[in-house]
Order: C-alpha cells, then structure tokens, then sequence
C-alpha cells in the first residue's frame, strides 16, 4: 500500500499521470486506506493501547505505593488483574493477537506481583533479582505464546537484569570497572545479544512462523552491533587496557554480517547498520591516531573527507543492493 | 517496488482509463529510510570535522561574527552549487551534505556571535535561515534535518519572547498540513515531504512532547503573562484542535457523513480520545502522528508514532503535574474505555472485527 502510494505521487510529479484524477487513481490502487482498512486499524489501535493503558496504569498504582490500601488488597487487586489476563488469554486461545496481547499483560502483571513483594516485605533483595526472577519466571508463557514481541520483552528482561547486576557488583569476577565502564559486562552483553540474534535467525530459516518477522531480529542486530561497535572504540581509545580482543572481533563481526546479510538472508538494514557503525569505527581510529597527539588543520580536513568518502561509497553500495531486490 | 508489480499498478491505472502509454522509466529510485538515516548521520560527522577543519585552521572566522556568517552563506552557497549541479550523483549529494551542514553550523554560530544574549533574536533568525534552506537547498536529508532544526528553533524564539505554548500546536497544524494535502501538493512533494518527518521528528522533542521535552531549559523565560499562566491549556488546545479538524477532515475524504453511525461513532471516539489527551500530555501529538501516518500509508510515520506512544508513557510516569496514584487511575480508565469501546464498537459496526478470528 505505502509502496504503491509513492509510486503513484512520483508519477504525477513526473507528469505521467493527470493530478485531477489523483484521488480516484490512489483509491484504484489500494493506496489509500479503504474504510475497512480503517475500521481493523481503529480495531487494533484500541486493543493494543487499552492493554498497554490498562498495564500501566497498574504498575503506576503500585508505584505510588497508596498507603490507605491495605497489604492484602494490593495483593487481591494485582493477583485478581493477573487471572483475569490469563482467563482472556486462554479464552481467546493464542492464535488471535487479543489473546496475545493479554499473554503480553499477564508477563507485564507478574512483575508488578514482584515489585509489590519486594515493597511490602522489605525482602532486601536487589533490583537485578527483581529483574531476574521476573524473567524466568515467564519462559513458559515466552515458549508457549510464540509470539515475537513478548520474547524481545523477555530479552530486554534479561539485558535489564544483567546490567543491574554489574551495577550492583561492579568488582566482581576480578574486573575493574563502574557501572557501563567494564569490559566484562560489554563482552556479556554483546555475547548474549549476539547468541539470540543467531539463534533467532537460524529459526527463522528454519521457517519458524512466529520468529521469521524482521523487526525484532533488526532490534537484536542493532543491539549485537552496537555493542560491537562499542567494543572496538573502547579498544582504539584505550589500547593498553582493552587489547586486542575488540578490534579482532569486531573484524569477524563485520564480515560474518557481511556473508550473512548480503549472500543469505538479504537485509539491507543490518547492512546499512554495518556501514554506520564501520565509518564510526574508522573515524574514531583516524581521530586517534592524527587528532588525539599532534592535530592540525588538515588531519581535521582529512577525517572529514574520508567519512564523506566513506559514508558515499556505503551509501551508493546499498543502493545498488536496494535496486538488486526491486528489479 | 519490484518493476513486476510496478508493471502490475501501471496496467491497473490505464484499465481505469487513468493512465496512458507505455510503462514509465524507473527513474531515479529512491533509497530506503535507513540507508537515508545512515548517510544523514554520516552526513552530520563529516560536517563536524570540515568544522573542525574551518575552527583550526581559520580561527578568525570563529572569532568573528561576521566572518562566521559570511563564510557559513558562501560554504552553503558552496552546498547548494553541489547539489543543484549533480541531483543524481550519490557521492557528490554525500559531500554537498556534509559541506552543507558544516555551513548551516557556521551560520548559527555567527548568529549567536552577533546577537549574544538576546536569545528570540538569534532563534527567530536561525528559525528565517533555516526555512530560506528547506526552500532552497535540493537535497532530502538536508531538509528533513533543516526542518527539524527551524521547528526547534521556533519553539526556543517563542518560548524566549514569552509567546509559551503556541510552538508545539504550530508544528502539529504543520505537520498535518504537509501530509494531509500530499495529494494536492504533489508537486511540491520534494520539499513537503521532509518537511513532514522534521516536523514528525520535532514533535518527539518539543515540549509536552515526547522524550525530554518537558523543559527547554537551556532558554530563559521571559517572565510572567497571560501566555505563561495559560501555556498548558493553549498547547494542549492547540494540538487537540489540529487533532479534531484531522478526523474531519479523514471524515470527508472518505465521504462519511458526520450524523452517520460511522461519522457519529468516530466523533465519539475523537472527544473520548480528546477529552483523554487533556490529562496526559504528549498522547494528542502521538496520536497524531500515528493517525496520519496511517492515512497517507507511511510505515516511517506509523513507526514514528508508535514510538511517541511509548515514549509518552515513560514521560508520563514522571510528569510532575499529577501525583502517580492520579496518572494511574486516569491510565486504568482510559484502558478499560478503549477496551469496552472495542466491543461495543464490534456489536455496533459487526464489520469493525473484519479481522476475523485471527484479528491479526
């Protein structure tokens, strides 16, 4: 629909098609929104955001902590919200994206249930346990609901637990470092990424059904080459601390994306993603070996042509891959 | 678009008698969004350094606010000259990009130089120059970021001169005039339509909106007026105003007669969503965007949208205007309507769940 909306507005432009007749040529070609089109949107509109008010507006309350209430109602109103999010899903069965949805709920409630434990009891557990148990505790639901937003919900989980956890411990294991700054919790974080978005895709080549949409895989891809972009300044800034290991993975991650995107699955995105990041990476390396000793005018000049050139280069590559797939 | 179904689409307009003669040539193919959002980037570094390059190696015109706007216009000049020059030549786009931006920088810098501390001042010019550069600059990327900047811009000399909350209800009626009369305006499509992402785009930022947007603390406020006391209610009104005059004009074009039972049950829906947005800032605008980007079938403006949902519900949970117990029970209430909505709306227009079973 959107494609064919373009093309229809680039024709007029072009003077192919009348402007007069514009309207009655986009109704012609599906590319405007039939009000059956609109109905199913409003549909859905009201479904996804009534259940994302409606979970939110629940975690809001407890948050607020209302001290008039007693411990037992707080408990009473989450758990009654819980089984009520289970009995639609398993009324409405999995199939449907209302029982999806409520599924989604149900997870989102479980850690409403946890933090309301933690806040009456005073269990003195941290917040990356929080995070953690709340995450195991919906596998089950991840497994069965085949759905592929609840297990990015359930990823984002985890990477939120992991990331507490080093804030909590940021000594342990050895490594020296606070908060975002430890090589260790990057390498985690990247290795754990890396290892979802493989095993996603392998599923989604495997034919899958629930794992073979895109955007979710994008998502994993940003965060896996993110992180290994990340890596490879922190090796070019800080050498001596960080080694070798970054720049050499980074290499690999590089031309895996490459082979994998561009010979097998075919998505511009991740490789689009992949030109971004290795400008980013050559202009941090040229920065710090011209810029960061002995800088002058012309090293400024020169970096600066060297991105135009590169990003130029890149962009012009993936548009002939864009017009590979079109023709 | 596959040339397969490009060939489909045109046989299907000349069978309507809406089209005639062979098959238009591919012509210029645009890049996706992304690759777009990459070059923009890239754009913007590479900008950085050659600015980097003017500061160290001619720092007078740094020092100078005179030398900053005149070398700023003539390096834009400089852009304009590559652009114009090489309309299909991805690389030397890239470079006039960079150079472009680096000249745009130079331009505000000289501003602020010249002005110093009178801050609508030097908005109010930044706001001129960058609409004289969405104007004339013919590149894509160049004005989707212009017009990002200007609307900033806007915001900041309104927000300085004490004109509070017009600027966010400004964008919003720009943003929808842009792409609600995308038909009409076909062939100023160039520049309408990065026009209408750096609007869509401000809108995440501008205040009540989405993301950091509740302060623009980096200007100061002019001091107490009718305009300070009454911001919150004008800037809501205002985006609630664009939002209500976008369903009927929605209602038109798909010819639904107000006093219809559609037309009845979509107004109902609009005051219910309006009436909603009053206490929850940031949703009018993220419903906006969504909205539109639905009617003119743009998944860019649809992904937009979506965003500025979940970005107003993070921004939300710390508004200070209401205490949680207040935004959770508002939240709560506006879940179960739209849920009951549904069902109702199911019972009333049987074909509203023409999903089906799967509705999906």
């Amino acid at each position: 629909m959107s494609s064919s909306r373009k093309q229809i507005l680039q024709w007029a432009k072009q003077g192919y098609l009348n402007e007069a007749s514009l309207p009655e040529a986009l109704r012609r070609a599906d590319a405007e929104p039939s009000s059956t089109n609109w109905r199913q949107f409003i549909d859905r509109l009201m479904l996804c955001f009534g259940a994302l008010f409606m979970a939110a507006g629940v975690v809001f309350f407890f948050a607020y902590n209302w001290q008039e209430m007693g411990r037992y109602a707080k408990f009473g109103l989450v758990e009654f919200c819980l089984v009520v999010a289970v009995a639609i899903c398993w009324k409405l069965g999995l199939d449907r994206l209302s029982g999806k949805v409520a599924l989604f709920v149900s997870a989102s409630l479980i850690g409403t249930l946890l933090a309301l434990v933690g806040q009456t009891y005073q269990t003195g557990a941290d917040p990356w346990q929080l995070f953690t148990i709340w995450a195991a505790m919906i596998i089950p639901w991840v497994v069965i609901g085949r759905f592929g937003a609840l297990l990015l919900f359930w990823v984002g989980l985890v990477n939120l637990s992991m990331l507490l956890y080093f804030q909590t411990f940021p000594r342990f294991l050895g490594f020296a470092g606070v908060l975002f700054g430890s090589e260790t919790m990057l390498w985690t974080f990247f290795l754990f990424n890396t290892l979802i978005l493989c095993l996603w895709e392998f599923a989604a080549q495997r034919q899958v059904a629930w794992l073979c949409e895109r955007w979710p895989l994008r998502v994993m891809a940003v965060a896996s080459g993110s992180l290994v972009t990340v890596l490879a300044i922190w090796s070019i800034l800080d050498f001596r601390d960080f080694g070798i290991a970054g720049p050499i993975c980074y290499l690999a991650w590089l031309i895996v994306t490459y082979l994998v995107y561009r010979r097998r699955i075919r998505d511009l995105f991740v490789l689009a993603g992949g030109v971004l990041s290795l400008i980013i990476v050559v202009t941090t390396w040229l920065g710090r070996w011209m810029l960061f000793d002995n800088g002058s005018e012309g090293s400024f000049l020169l970096i600066g042509l060297v991105v135009i050139g590169l990003s130029a280069v890149g962009g012009m590559w993936l548009k002939t891959i864009a017009l590979e797939e079109t023709s | 678009m596959t040339s397969l179904s490009r060939r489909a689409l045109w046989q299907r307009l000349q069978d309507a008698g809406l089209a005639q003669g062979e098959l238009p040539g591919v012509g210029g193919a645009e890049s996706p969004w992304y690759v777009r959002a990459m070059l923009g980037v890239a754009g913007w570094i590479g900008a950085l350094f050659l600015l980097g390059f003017v500061a160290a190696g001619f720092a007078f015109v740094m020092e100078s606010a005179l030398a900053a706007l005149v070398v700023g216009a003539l390096v834009s000049g400089v852009a304009y000259l590559i652009f114009s020059r090489n309309p299909e030549s991805d690389f030397f786009s890239q470079v006039g990009l960079a150079v472009g931006l680096a000249g745009q920088m130079m331009l505000v810098f000289g501003l602020f130089e010249l002005f110093e501390d009178r801050e609508s001042l030097v908005y109010t010019a930044t706001f001129v120059i960058e609409v004289l550069l969405v104007f004339f600059m013919p590149n894509f990327i160049y004005r989707v970021l212009a017009s990002l900047a200007g609307a900033l811009a806007l915001t900041f000399a309104m927000h300085s001169a004490g004109l509070y909350g017009l600027a966010p209800g400004m964008i919003a009626a720009g943003f929808a005039l842009v792409w609600m009369q995308d038909v009409r305006w076909v062939r100023f499509g160039e520049i309408c339509r990065p026009v209408g992402y750096g609007l869509a785009l401000s809108m995440l930022y501008c205040k009540n909106g989405i993301f950091w947007g509740r302060w623009i603390w980096w200007t100061r406020s002019a001091g107490e007026s009718w305009f300070s006391q009454n911001a919150p209610w004008l800037d809501k009104g205002l985006i609630l105003l664009v939002f209500t005059l976008v369903v009927i004009a929605l209602l038109r074009r798909m010819q639904v007669a107000v006093v219809s039972r559609s037309g009845v049950t979509v107004l109902a829906a609009t005051a219910v969503t309006v009436a909603a947005a009053v206490f929850a800032p940031g949703l009018g605008q993220a419903l906006l965007i969504l909205i539109i980007g639905f009617a003119v079938c743009n998944r860019i403006l649809i992904g937009i949208g979506l965003l500025a949902c979940g970005g107003f519900i993070s921004n939300y949970y710390y508004l200070l205007e209401s205490t949680l117990l207040e935004k959770s029970l508002l939240l709560i209430g506006m879940g179960v309507l739209l849920l009951s909505a549904r069902l109702l709306l199911r019972l009333w227009l049987p074909s509203a769940g023409a999903g089906g079973r799967a509705d999906a």
